[in-house]
């Protein structure tokens, strides 16, 4: 069983317990996905899977055999920015840094919904789309 | 950690008869044992005009289809009022709400 990071295929690990936040990080050593809760509250683990934002966190390893993970590290060719790093840089959208690639993940997630027109309720004070990862140094925006 | 071993169910009748085995349980988005997100996500238009949704349905694909969101606004407006958009990507109708 395989499944594809950042274009390259890995295999599964055997042991069916390990997270696809510990595969990334602690096998894999790609330590830009971080653990911020490990249980699926702060969005800090958020990864794209084909294409759609995830919780790395709450996922087994084993269950995305056959499936394509993108993460932080693979948004863009290597020495390069997505569009979307340059914009954080050059707003100053971060302070410690630490959830940064999980609001980034999850806000490439989202602007693939916009585009497939996936619904969202608006609330009563029309506050807009969140991306979900949110602590409260950065603020939502 | 507690060690536990991990099967897909081939179909609703593997599902059933895995399920069956001591320890077993059930996986959907993301806990344990006999994962079930490899039946059915398909949502059917009935006859008698209801629909047929897959329990492995992701949530994000019920409150986004067409059908369910010009007959059935309020289950479209209810899976969106819950979690987060990831967690919606992931969790399908069997999962158990925490």
């Amino acid at each position: 069983m395989t499944i594809t990071i950042n274009g390259t295929e890995f295999q599964v690990p055997a042991d069916p317990r390990v997270s696809l936040l510990d595969l990334l990080r602690e096998h894999l050593h790609l330590s830009g996905t971080k653990k911020g809760c490990n249980q699926g509250a702060c969005g800090a683990c958020t990864v794209l899977v084909d294409g759609e934002r995830m919780l790395s966190c709450l996922a087994l390893a084993v269950q995305y055999d056959g499936r394509s993970v993108t993460t932080v590290e693979g948004l863009a060719p290597d020495g390069e920015l997505h569009e979307l790093q340059a914009a954080f840089i050059e707003h100053d959208g971060f302070q410690c840094g630490y959830c940064t690639p999980g609001q980034i993940c999850s806000a490439i997630g989202m602007a693939e919904e916009v585009r497939r027109r996936v619904p969202r309720n608006v609330t009563a004070d029309r506050r807009p789309r969140r991306s979900r990862s949110a602590p409260r140094s950065c603020g939502s925006g | 950690m507690i060690p536990f071993s991990y099967a897909r169910a081939a179909d609703p009748a593997d599902a059933v008869r895995r399920g069956g085995e001591p320890g077993a349980r059930y996986l959907g988005a993301g806990t344990n044992l006999v994962d079930v997100t490899g039946l059915s996500t398909a949502i059917e238009e009935r006859p008698d005009g209801g629909l047929l949704i897959g329990a492995a349905t992701r949530n994000t694909a019920l409150a986004e289809h067409r059908v369910v969101r010009e007959r059935y606004p309020m289950l479209a407006r209810a899976i969106l009022a819950g979690a987060s958009a990831q967690i919606r990507n992931m969790a399908r109708c069997c999962d158990r709400a925490s």
